[in-house]
C-alpha cells in the first residue's frame, strides 16, 4: 500500500474528510425534526465516517470521528452534548470496525448497526450523565430511528463508496 | 473489482449472502426493539395514580385518580376539554378541539404515558406516585 507511506496525502485526505463530517453534521444541525424526542438525528455525518472506513481504513476513520465530535461540540453544542455524542460515537466505531472485519455485511448492514449502536450509546450516556432511568422509556423508538436512518445513510455511503472507489481502484473492500 | 459490482459498492459474487445477512441483522435489531419495547411496557411502567395537567406547559393541576370524577378545562385561548377519571384511569371524554385526537388517545394509567391536545396546548401526564421515600430525597436536594 503506497498510500499508507504516503503521510502528506493521507492527512490531507483526513482533514478534507473531518470539514466533510463537520458540514454534513452542521447541516443536520439545521434541519428540524418533527419528533419531540430528543436524540433523533439524521446521522449524515455518518456518510462520510462510512466511506472513509471503507475506503482509508479505520485508523483514520477513529481520528477524524473523534476529532469531528470534539469540533462539532465546540462549535454548536455544549458538554453534554459532547458527552453524548463521544460516547455514542465510540460504540458505533467499534461495532462498525467488528462487523466490516467478519466481511459477512454490507455497507448498508453496517451503518445499520452503527447508527443503533450511536443511539444506545448516547442514551446510556444520557442516563448515566442524568443520573435517571427515565431516558430508558425512548430506546425502542431510538433503535427504530436508528434503523432507520442507518439505512438511508448506508445506501448514500454506499454509492459514495462506488464511486470514491472508481478513483482509488486498489482500495475499499 | 471495478467492475465487478452491483452499482452499490457490493461485489456480485456475495452479495446475495451478504443483503441476506443484512436483511438478518435488521430483523435482530428490529426484534431488539420489540424487546425493549416489551420489557418497558412490562416491567418498567408502573400503576400510579397521579395525574398532572398541564396548560401551556405550565401545571395547573394534580389528579388524584382514586377520585372517580369529571372535570373540564379551559384550554389555551379558549375552548374546552372535559376529563373523566374513572377505575384509576383518565381520559377525555368531550373536547371543542378541530380534530379531537385528544378523545382518541384513549385511557391512561401509567407512568410517562400523555395525553395531548394540541390546540389546546392541554397536556395530561401520569407521574409517579410521590411515595415517602421520593420526598425526603427532594427534601434532601
Amino acid at each position: 500500500m503506497k498510500r499508507d507511506e504516503n503521510k502528506t496525502y493521507s492527512l490531507a485526505v483526513c482533514g478534507l474528510m473531518t470539514a466533510l463530517a463537520m458540514i454534513l453534521s452542521y447541516v443536520e444541525f439545521l434541519i428540524p425534526i418533527p419528533l419531540p424526542i430528543p436524540g433523533i438525528k439524521l446521522g449524515f455525518a455518518n456518510i462520510a465516517i462510512i466511506v472513509i472506513l471503507y475506503i482509508y481504513g479505520q485508523k483514520q476513520m477513529i481520528a477524524v470521528n473523534i476529532i469531528r465530535v470534539i469540533l462539532v461540540s465546540i462549535l454548536f453544542g455544549n458538554i453534554t452534548a459532547f458527552i453524548f455524542s463521544m460516547s455514542g460515537a465510540i460504540l458505533a466505531m467499534l461495532l462498525m470496525i467488528i462487523l466490516k472485519r467478519c466481511k459477512a455485511f454490507s455497507i448498508r448492514g453496517v451503518s445499520c448497526a452503527g447508527a443503533v449502536m450511536h443511539n444506545l450509546g448516547q442514551i446510556l450516556a444520557a442516563a448515566f450523565v442524568m443520573g435517571t432511568s427515565a431516558i430508558i422509556y425512548y430506546l425502542p423508538i431510538l433503535i427504530i430511528a436508528g434503523l432507520v436512518c442507518g439505512l438511508i445513510t448506508g445506501l448514500l455511503s454506499s454509492i459514495v463508496v462506488d464511486r470514491m472507489s472508481g478513483l482509488n481502484s486498489n482500495d475499499g473492500q | 473489482m471495478g467492475k465487478n459490482k452491483d452499482g452499490l459498492g457490493i461485489e456480485k459474487g456475495n452479495s446475495k449472502a451478504r443483503f441476506k445477512n443484512d436483511l438478518i441483522l435488521m430483523a435482530l435489531i428490529l426484534l431488539l426493539a420489540l424487546a425493549s419495547f416489551l420489557f418497558i411496557r412490562l416491567f418498567l411502567k408502573k400503576n400510579s395514580h397521579t395525574a398532572l395537567v398541564k396548560i401551556d406547559s405550565q401545571i395547573v393541576k394534580t389528579i388524584d385518580l382514586n377520585q372517580d370524577q369529571e372535570l373540564v378545562f379551559e384550554g389555551y385561548q379558549g375552548g374546552y376539554n372535559k376529563l373523566v377519571v374513572k377505575d384509576g384511569q383518565i381520559y377525555v371524554e368531550d373536547a371543542d378541539c378541530r380534530d379531537k385526537l385528544c378523545k382518541n388517545q384513549g385511557k391512561i394509567s401509567k407512568t410517562h404515558e400523555t395525553i395531548v391536545c394540541l390546540p389546546h396546548r392541554l397536556v395530561i401526564e401520569i407521574v409517579e406516585d410521590q411515595t415517602q421515600e421520593q420526598e425526603i430525597d427532594d427534601y434532601a436536594r
